[in-house]
Formats: structure tokens, sequence, C-alpha cells
């Protein structure tokens, strides 16, 4: 409400000046602006003032706004480059990163490869090695009773002989030679072979 | 009481001669004088610690500046910009001497023919010299434009002519008449009070309408008070492309 008094109060103030103002004629032509007079007057202090205002503008104010606004386009700019730097940066490191993980993938598949191979390897050169040994121990056991096979062979011609002799004697009852029988034997299982 | 051109009279306030001319400090001068200490006084407090980070009267001051700047660059081109001083201080000078002039009881030196004929007569005298500075003599070419068959030529090259020479007319009657013609304004509907009043109770009472209507008015002189300067800058802008580039 005060702000509305006060508003209406300066609104009011330039018609009550105008009213007042200016008591006392004119002089000179009806309108001042003819009034040749004066023109020496209003273009000397034209030409101070808009002198000064000139000066003033390119020799201060202007170089001062402009140095300002340069200063503050360098400024965003420095800003905007260091961030620009500063987003290469992380681009990198998170490059390098990638490259680092890339790496010890390629390297983990590589060793586990390589251990696949070794495990293969092993294994096969352990199956061979027990082949070989199973081999070597069934021919040992084959030739053992190859062995024993004529051992006993041996002692079947001793008894055949030996049965052949108390067989004579019992059931003949003729003494017979131990060692007749035995070569006759000998010749049957010639014979049989 | 006055008439409403007693308003524009010149008075002296100091006497002063120099070399026989009568250079007299006039209310004219002293409200030149005063618009002059608030451009220094405005563009000397907003820069002084000019920061990247501006406060109200450093942005206030870099609106007008970039402002202007715009101007020029788009009406006269990159070229344009050793007239950039010239262009911001008649802006700011117009602008200053008719806003300062709007204040009641001051005086407006751009209400004075003189004044403004001077201001555009320097636009003009600007355009001439570095015209011919800057393109020699064809530099008279502005007057013919190109593709106008011969015939036409009788013709376009005098209106052409005309058109040039009366630029600073213009230039100065424009300003002039707006001022004044504001002024004018302003002044009866504000002696339209008084005389109502003495009509007696209703004349009393409607007194008010002229003055509601004098607000109104005023805040319509504030916006051609900005206005003129600005058209006066512009135009200055638009004459002075002449001078860097010819043909459009």
């Amino acid at each position: 409400m005060n702000r509305f008094v006060a508003f209406i109060c300066v609104s009011l103030f330039p018609s009550a000046v105008f009213a007042a103002e200016g008591h006392g004629e004119a002089v000179g032509p009806a309108l001042p602006q003819m009034d040749v007079a004066t023109f020496p007057s209003q273009l000397f202090w034209l030409l101070i003032c808009f002198g000064a205002l000139f000066w003033f503008m390119s020799s201060v104010a202007i170089p001062r706004l402009g140095k300002v606004r340069k200063s503050r386009e360098d400024t965003l700019e420095g800003d905007l480059a260091l961030a620009r730097q500063y987003k290469q940066q992380a681009d990198d490191e998170v490059a390098a990163y990638d490259a680092l993980i890339r790496a010890a993938y390629a390297e983990a598949g590589a060793q586990l490869q390589a251990a696949e191979v070794q495990i293969r390897a092993n294994a096969e050169a352990q199956i061979d090695a027990f082949r070989a040994r199973a081999s070597a121990l069934i021919e040992e056991a084959e030739r053992e009773i190859e062995s024993m096979r004529r051992e006993s062979l041996k002692s079947i011609d001793q008894i055949a002989a030996e049965v052949a002799v108390l067989a004579a004697e019992k059931i003949v009852g003729l003494p017979a030679d131990i060692d007749q029988a035995r070569s006759v034997v000998q010749t049957l299982n010639q014979k049989a072979a | 009481m006055a008439g409403p051109l007693h308003q524009f009279q010149i008075q002296k306030i100091v006497p002063l001669e120099i070399a026989g001319a009568d250079v007299s400090f006039t209310n004219s001068a002293l409200w030149m004088v005063l618009g002059l200490a608030t451009a220094f006084i405005f563009f000397g407090l907003s820069t002084r610690k000019a920061g990247v980070v501006p406060g109200r009267l450093q942005m206030a001051s870099e609106v007008l500046y970039e402002f202007i700047g715009n101007m020029v660059r788009d009406n006269i081109g990159k070229k344009g910009y050793v007239y950039f001083p010239f262009i911001f201080s008649v802006f700011i000078f117009i602008l200053l001497a008719n806003l300062l002039g709007l204040i009641p009881g001051s005086f407006t030196p751009t209400s004075h023919i003189i004044v403004t004929a001077a201001l555009g007569l320097t636009v003009f005298a600007g355009v001439t010299v570095f015209g011919l500075w800057n393109h020699g003599l064809h530099f008279f070419s502005i007057f013919c434009p190109p593709g106008v068959p011969l015939p036409l030529k009788f013709l376009i090259i005098p209106i052409e002519i005309f058109t040039f020479l009366f630029k600073p007319l213009t230039l100065a009657i424009r300003l002039f008449a707006n001022m004044m013609a504001g002024h004018v304004m302003l002044k009866i509907f504000a002696s339209f009070g008084p005389m109502l009043i003495t009509l007696g109770f209703l004349g009393y009472a409607m007194s008010i309408l002229p003055v509601v209507t004098n607000v109104a008015v005023y805040a319509l002189e504030l916006l051609v008070a900005i206005l003129q300067a600005y058209i006066f800058a512009i135009l200055s802008c638009i004459y002075l492309k002449d001078t860097v580039e010819l043909h459009h």
C-alpha cells in the first residue's frame, strides 16, 4: 500500500513540475530551437561533452569491458579444455583397464589350455606306463606258467614210467627196468607230439 | 503560466566568450555535462573492479556493451568494429540526454535541432570520409545500384544522391522532433490540470484526468527516449556499412 502511494506521488510529480515551471516570458524567436544566437554555445559544449565521452568510452570503458569479457571467455575455454583433458585421462584409464582385463582373460585362457594339454599328456603317459608294466607282468606270468607246465610234464613222464614199472610188477609179476619204461614213455610222448 | 515551448529556452548560467563567440555555460550545457558525468560514474564504477563473475552494475554495463556490439556486428560486419566506440558513445550520449531530459525541471539537449544536426552531420562526415578513404572514388558507386538498366540509371542516380544527402537531415530531425514533441505533449497535458482547477469544483475533480494521462505519456516518453537512441545508433551503423563494403 505504501509502495502504491509512493508510486502515485512519484507519477504525479512530473505533471506538477511541468505545469509549474517557467515563469517570465520567453525572449527571441517563437521556437527556441531556431535561436541562432545559442548555436555556438550548444555546439561548443556538445563538442566538449561528446569528445570527452568518446575519449572515455574508447580508452577506458570499452577496453576494460573488452578485457573482462575476453578473460571470461578465456576462463570458460580454459575450464572446458581442462574438463576435456580430464575426460581424456579418464577414457585412457578405462581403455587401459579394459586392455588389462582382456590380457588377463587371454592369459588365463592360455594357462587353462596349457594345463589341459599337460594333464592329458600326463594321463596318457601314465596309461602307457601302466600298459607296459601290465604287459611285462603278463609276459612273465605266461613264461612262468610255461616253465611250470614243462616241469609238470617232465614229472608226469617220470610218474608214468614209475606207474608202468609198478603196474608191470603187480599185474604181470615181471620185474621191469625203470629206464626202459622211461624211454618207452619218451617214445610215446614223441609219437604223440 | 509559460507556454509549452518555454521549456526549450536556452538559459545562460555562466556567460562565457571565446574568440568573440558566445559559448556560455547554459542549461543545455549543464545537462550535457550531467549526462557525461552519469556515463563516467556508471561506466567508471561498473568496470573499476570488473571480474570474471560480474556484479549487478558490471552486468548492466556489459549488457549495453554486448547490445551495441551485436548491433555493430549484425549491421556492419566484423570490419565494423573500428566504429564500435563511436556508435557506443553516440548511443550512450543520446540515451543519457533523452533520459535525463525526462527528469522534471531538467533540460533535454537532444530536443534542439542544432545538437542532433551536429550528431547527424558527424555520422554523415564519417560515412563520406571513411567511404572515400577505404574505397577511393569507387565509393560513389553507392549511387548506382548494380543491375539497373541504363535508362533507369538517369532516374535512380539522382534519387540515390538525394537520399544520401538527406541522411543526416533525417537523422537530426527524427531525434529532435521526437524529443521536442514528447516534451510539448507532457507540458500541454500538465497545463490542463491548473486550467481545469480554475473552472470550479467540477473542474477540480476532473483535473485528475490530465494527470493520469500524463503518467501514461511519461511512460511512453521513456520508451521513446530509449528507442530514439537505439534508432540513431542503428541507422548510423547502416549508413557506415557502405564505408566497409559496397553493394548490399
